[in-house]
């Protein structure tokens, strides 16, 4: 933003700064030992704090924490964050993206109106020329069209998309960038308790006595999350943590053991654990009798088969085994099984993108559930496995709304009759609206735009010119497909992009999420976006009303009204439409009235709209108890916490496969990955984050101090590998693969230390774009792509 | 003013410092080198931490030398008000084109 010459700004040196600088100084204070003390709150609606600005609730805009953010806001702009010490998730902490939130708004370089491309460069509009480009281009051939979102999609957002596509367009080709993070942890879920998200919740890390880590990094992707756990050392309190990864991190500092696998090993490992459970006795048979069926088979369905078979199918993943195939000695895979045998020591499993990228994701999330359910360490405060979320709402809107190629809202799927009859009923368009077959996922939807079988998109919220695999093989004809991109920041996909719409961003928006553990969580916008940028919900509900008036029959509802037809308390339509209209009204209020319904269906009962603007998030279910208190719920399938449960189960798992009420343990094999190294490409490649950046870093890196503390991407290389190649820090090095190349600075001994023969790149550098490099090699379930592991040469330049 | 001709931009900042009470005196030794720094009322677990800081820089740099002080299990940051900041310009990273 530039400064507005003609307002008089004080001198730095004049007393009136000094004061107001002492002032802001003794309120930063009394906010740090608040959060020592745990004393002070602010309250969730907006007020005026001591400080002269007015604090307001927020979930935070980056990961899938769902930290709660209390933002200060001075003269219409964002001026001070702090951690919200009401928010039960983090407690007034805040890790150093989640303070930097505000700053993250007022990068110079923020879209501030509607660009078209016109002979080849992107040149400003008015919202009336792009709403009727994109219209148009629509109107032309509607089942050629998809739309690509996002985890960070609010709640709204999300809803809108999808009854805009589905319940409109009946063009089922929506899917969201959480294809690419999370999506085998909802099919692992799904095949394991027939049911997406996970049973447990954050109080499990309070109570634990051990916490593992499959190939996670969370002292760096979800620092509060780590100082929950870490804090409690410094409390007295013993707190074991075993990382188990390909790379020392942070996270491996704090921890007591590391135990350094074999990419794609995690599989034998989870399956060496149970069968060293069950050879030794030392299981919870009451336990996993009670509450599981076994079931074997490498797809979805599988074949019932009995304990006994299991067992003798287990006999392949012995030490040796998991040593050959997992990289783990045998001593250290029996300090797992011991972890595992002792009946009173509680365990949580954590896990995101290091296990849920993987050819195998699917069948990795059942076998980790597998030595939970063996074990009888699961549905009891402390114990559980549980996977992290990487982004703010994966959960609430891509996992909650349905926003995938499969899905309809409140877990429906469009291959069900009943189901879409549901949904029809609920929007209010005509029986025989939605289409039945699936749309594509994430990888299918850009191969499809690749090969021209699709002619356009709509992405919002995400960047996929940068995040996708193997981009020469998926991305690099977007620029000759009708793009529309609705984004804050220019990154590398609106450079591809025919249109490009100019967003408003977290508080320059209501908004709603919903985090890793079942939080639904809401705010209210606090200032106005820049220029002419609007909200994402609007965008997609002015070209439905375009599409309304140039007579396309899926924008009517039955009684042959527009689709997104609502009224006002009084009854009177609001034509939210029209921005002036969607301005003074609360359409988050209205959208998400209308889909909470949904989430009654298959028992997620997010809490009524108002309740979760007086709370700091409530975690589904919701239901009101006989006090007449809307009651969230902890552990889900647990008796006495989720009311679904069946009196007397102890846990029921109610939407089991079997409809027993059990859960599944799989017999799932160790299988290699599609491409290791060889003698050309010798070294393995994993991919991933870094504290300071998030994903792409399109928002981050205008944020000058996180910019400054991480600058440019870098290879990390083991210090073995380095010196046997003669590369010092520093040191340029090209790394090549079968798809791409790219030359990166070398970093030794730096923040972490890959495994001997391995190398790791982040991928938040839009000018280092190591998915050039990265393999096109995805879960045949969940769909997710695998950024964890390709072969690649390294040599120094 | 800075080296560009602008005028200053002075971040405040608040940061829990993690540390027992047994290795409070050491930390708070480490402490009274840093300029800017106001420490209050300590408990067992830690010691709560005011800074001003004359530029964005200097705030990271501060984040980064309060982690590795002698005693300091972690500094985490608590709360951050930009108001100077945020009427300055901000810089944008450069990220060409490959």
């Amino acid at each position: 933003m530039i400064r507005s010459k003609s307002r008089p700004r004080p001198k730095p040196d004049v007393p009136m700064q000094t004061n107001r600088r002492d002032f802001l100084k003794q309120a930063a204070l009394a906010a740090a030992s608040s959060v020592l003390a745990g004393t002070m709150v602010r309250p969730a609606h907006a007020a005026e704090g001591a400080d002269g600005l007015v604090w307001q609730k927020a979930p935070c805009r980056f990961c899938g924490t769902g930290c709660g953010v209390m933002v200060g806001v001075k003269n219409g702009r964002v001026v001070a964050v702090q951690g919200d010490l009401e928010s039960p998730v983090n407690r007034g902490l805040l890790c150093v993206k989640g303070y930097h939130a505000g700053v993250a708004l007022y990068g110079k370089d923020r879209l501030t109106t509607p660009l078209i491309r016109k002979d080849g460069k992107l040149t400003p509009a008015s919202w009336e020329e792009a709403i009727e480009a994109i219209a148009q281009h629509i109107f032309k051939d509607p089942p050629k069209f998809a739309f690509y979102g996002s985890g960070q999609w609010t709640i709204p957002e999300g809803y809108t998309v999808m009854k805009f596509m589905k319940g409109g367009l009946g063009n089922n080709h929506v899917d969201p960038n959480a294809r690419l993070c999370m999506a085998s942890a909802v099919v692992g879920m799904v095949t394991t308790y027939g049911v997406d998200e996970p049973s447990g919740c954050y109080d499990d890390l309070d109570t634990a006595d051990t916490v593992i880590l499959w190939g996670n990094n969370p002292a760096e992707m979800h620092p509060v999350l780590w100082s929950r756990i870490v804090d409690r050392r410094l409390k007295g309190q013993k707190v074991e943590i075993i990382d188990m990864g390909t790379r020392r991190t942070r996270s491996t500092e704090e921890a007591d053991h590391y135990l350094e696998f074999i990419p794609q090993g995690d599989l034998a490992i989870a399956n060496g654990i149970c069968h060293a459970l069950v050879k030794s006795g030392k299981l919870d048979r009451d336990w996993f009798t009670k509450h599981c069926n076994f079931r074997k088979g490498g797809d979805a369905d599988g074949e019932a088969m009995t304990f006994e078979d299991y067992a003798k199918w287990l006999e392949t993943y012995t030490p040796e085994f998991v040593q050959k195939f997992g990289g783990l000695r045998p001593a250290q895979l029996q300090l797992l099984v011991d972890r595992f045998a002792d009946p009173n020591r509680k365990i949580v499993s954590l896990w995101c993108m290091g296990m849920n990228q993987h050819t195998r994701g699917t069948w990795i999330n059942n076998l980790v559930y597998n030595v939970h359910f063996l074990s009888g360490k699961f549905g009891k405060p402390g114990s559980t496995a549980f996977s992290l979320t990487g982004q703010p709402s994966a959960c609430g809107t891509c996992r909650e709304v349905g926003t995938l190629g499969h899905a309809l809202p409140g877990g429906r799927i469009v291959a069900n009759e009943e189901h879409r009859k549901q949904c029809e009923e609920l929007w209010n368009v005509p029986a025989g609206r939605l289409n039945p077959k699936p749309g594509h996922h994430a990888v299918a939807l850009f191969d499809a735009l690749q090969k021209g079988e699709l002619t356009g998109a709509w992405v919002q919220v995400t960047n996929p010119a940068q995040s996708m695999p193997n981009l020469n093989g998926l991305t690099s004809k977007l620029n000759e497909r009708f793009l529309v991109v609705s984004d804050v920041y220019p990154t590398v996909t609106t450079d591809q992009a025919a249109v490009v719409l100019p967003s408003a961003m977290w508080v320059e928006k209501n908004g709603m999420f919903g985090n890793s553990e079942r939080r639904t969580q809401q705010w209210f916008k606090m200032v106005e976006p820049p220029g002419h940028a609007r909200d994402d919900v609007w965008q997609v509900i002015a070209v439905a009303r375009r599409l309304f008036e140039l007579g396309h029959p899926g924008m009517k509802n039955k009684d042959g009204g527009f689709l997104f037809s609502f009224k006002d308390a009084e009854g009177r339509p609001v034509e939210i439409w029209k921005w002036d209209v969607f301005k003074a009204t609360n359409v988050d209020k209205l959208l998400f009235d209308e889909y909470r319904p949904f989430t009654l269906m298959k028992k997620y009962a997010l809490a009524p709209y108002d309740e979760l603007v007086k709370s700091r998030g409530m975690r589904w279910p919701v239901v009101k108890n006989p006090e007449g208190v809307w009651k969230e719920t902890a552990r889900r399938f647990v008796e006495g916490e989720d009311p679904y449960v069946k009196p007397g189960s102890g846990v029921d798992f109610y939407w089991g496969k079997l409809k027993d009420g059990k859960a599944l343990i799989w017999a799932r094999p160790y299988e290699a990955p599609p491409e290791v190294p060889d003698e050309k490409f010798p070294f393995w490649l994993c991919t991933g984050r870094v504290l300071e950046h998030w994903h792409t870093g399109t928002m981050t890196r205008r944020v000058p101090q996180l910019h400054r503390a991480m600058p440019r991407a870098y290879v990390e290389l083991n210090p073995g590998d380095a010196a046997r190649l003669n590369i010092a820090t520093g040191d340029k090095v090209k790394i090549t693969s079968r798809r791409g190349e790219l030359v990166l600075p070398a970093w030794i001994n730096g923040r972490s230390t890959p495994a001997r023969g391995a190398v790791f790149v982040p991928f938040f550098a839009e000018e280092s774009l190591i998915n050039l490099v990265t393999l096109e090699a995805h879960c045949p379930l969940s769909k997710e792509p695998d950024y964890k592991k390709c072969a690649v040469a390294v040599a120094k330049v | 003013m800075s080296p560009a001709g602008r005028p200053l931009v002075m971040p405040v900042s608040a940061y829990v410092i993690r540390c027992t009470a047994e290795d409070q005196p050491r930390v708070r030794a480490g402490l009274a080198g840093l300029p800017g720094v106001e420490i209050g009322e300590a408990t067992p677990t830690g010691l709560p931490l005011a800074a001003d800081t004359p530029t964005n820089r200097a705030a990271a740099d501060l984040g980064e030398r309060l982690q590795q002080l002698p005693g300091v299990k972690a500094a985490v940051l608590v709360y951050h008000n930009f108001e100077d900041v945020a009427d300055d310009p901000v810089e944008v990273p450069s990220a060409p084109q490959t």
